[in-house]
């Protein structure tokens, strides 16, 4: 092949490389501030508020209010890592009594679609899968905000924040057993709280 | 004049380990409050046998100090006796207590990682204890020296009474009230400190501090 031949292959080439990296690239690409990024639960317990998070989990996320066919939403939970502040309790809710965590270590979140619904609020709809079944899910998510990291310059941080009631019977969290004996309730407060980071 | 003794001493052991098996029914742990039928009655019986094997530690100390008094109302050779079958018991009690605590929560579901630190120490001790009744029973098939034994099986068995004090006292909600607190930590300070009395004496007189 003659060199005056290479150039212009090598440019289609590039074109080609750079053109479908570009129509494939979906939304912006974010990264968890994992000191700023919670998931939060709260439950009855009789009378009083049991309170907890879980501390290790990872979020891809590519989201873009302007491509929201683009974006997306996935959330990996490592359930040991759950603390509600007492070793022994928290040790319980991995037990088979609850998530079984030593045969269903992970909970994932994978959203499907992303629903504008107005006033900065999307409807996150995907799949749960918790202790081996898929169920459909909805996180309503408020961006709160976009701006310029006021600590880190060239570093944009977005805000998210969205909140559910999630039934734990439903997802085969228990068996009803503590349900029953007006222990442990089974209407679960989920509270998400995220901040993420992007390069300007 | 010595069976009096005999009587005595034996009472009073068999008070502390009574007052020691109280602990559980008195001061009862909210675990036991989530737990029904068998796992239940497994946890009941894991706490039993888990405060069983620490008085057995006890008293396999009292046993392996054998002070002047103890072996003039006991006897020295009933004393080494009495501590190697004492010592077959407190492993039973131990691995019995590590099985019928664990089973209940799950086998599959272990308390690891530093928040358990009671249940890591708790496991070290088990490990310990297994090893010192192992290495004891089986010395001679294993081929091991009696001095090399020794040299061991001492540190061991006091890191043992000491590690042993610190799980009880750390891994159980029960423990947290003062009478349990106050019960466990005068029984390990007694047996310290005859341990201790005996310990300068032979370092004093300059000879091993239990011949066998």
């Amino acid at each position: 092949m003659k060199t005056k031949h290479l150039v212009p292959l090598l440019i289609l080439f590039l074109s080609i490389v750079l053109g479908a990296s570009t129509l494939f690239a979906g939304a912006r690409s974010w990264e968890l501030d994992k000191a700023h990024g919670n998931i939060y639960f709260s439950v009855d317990h009789i009378f009083s508020k049991i309170r907890g998070k879980f501390e290790d989990f990872t979020l891809a996320l590519n989201f873009d209010p302007a491509d929201l066919a683009g974006s997306s939403f996935l959330f990996t939970i490592e359930v040991e890592s759950i603390n509600t502040g007492i070793p022994k309790r928290d040790k319980h809710l991995l037990s088979e009594d609850f998530f079984d965590a030593a045969k269903f270590p992970q909970i994932v979140f994978e959203s499907t679609s992303i629903t504008d619904a107005g006033d900065s609020l999307y409807e996150v709809a995907g799949t749960l899968t918790i202790k081996g079944k898929t169920y459909d899910l909805t996180l309503p998510f408020k961006l709160e905000g976009v701006k310029e990291h006021p600590a880190k310059k060239g570093t944009e941080v977005a805000g998210f924040n969205g909140s559910i009631m999630f039934d734990r019977l439903a997802h085969g969290v228990g068996n009803g057993k503590f349900y029953e004996m007006g222990i442990v309730g089974k209407d679960v407060d989920i509270f998400v709280s995220l901040e993420v980071l992007a390069e300007q | 004049m010595p069976a009096v003794y005999r009587v005595v001493l034996t009472a009073a052991a068999v008070i502390c380990v009574a007052a020691a098996l109280a602990i559980p029914g008195y001061y009862e742990t909210t675990t036991l409050w989530y737990k029904t039928g068998v796992d239940k009655a497994m946890l009941i019986a894991g706490q039993y046998c888990g405060l069983t094997a620490l008085m057995l530690v006890y008293l396999q100390v009292l046993l392996a100090i054998r002070g002047d008094a103890m072996s003039a109302i006991f006897g020295a050779a009933n004393l080494i006796r009495y501590h190697r079958i004492n010592g077959a018991f407190v492993a039973l009690a131990a691995v019995s207590h590590a099985l019928l605590v664990l089973v209940p929560e799950g086998i599959a579901n272990l308390p690891l990682g530093k928040k358990f630190w009671p249940e890591m120490v708790g496991a070290a001790v088990l490990f310990f204890i297994v090893l010192l009744a192992v290495s004891s029973y089986f010395r001679n098939r294993l081929h091991i020296p009696f001095a090399i034994w020794r040299a061991l099986h001492r540190p061991a068995g006091y890191g043992v009474l000491l590690l042993a004090t610190v799980h009880v006292l750390f891994v159980s909600e029960s423990f947290e009230k003062t009478g349990p607190r106050l019960l466990i930590g005068a029984l390990f300070l007694s047996v310290a400190a005859l341990w201790g009395v005996k310990h300068y004496r032979s370092v004093r007189n300059n000879k091993p501090s239990s011949p066998q």
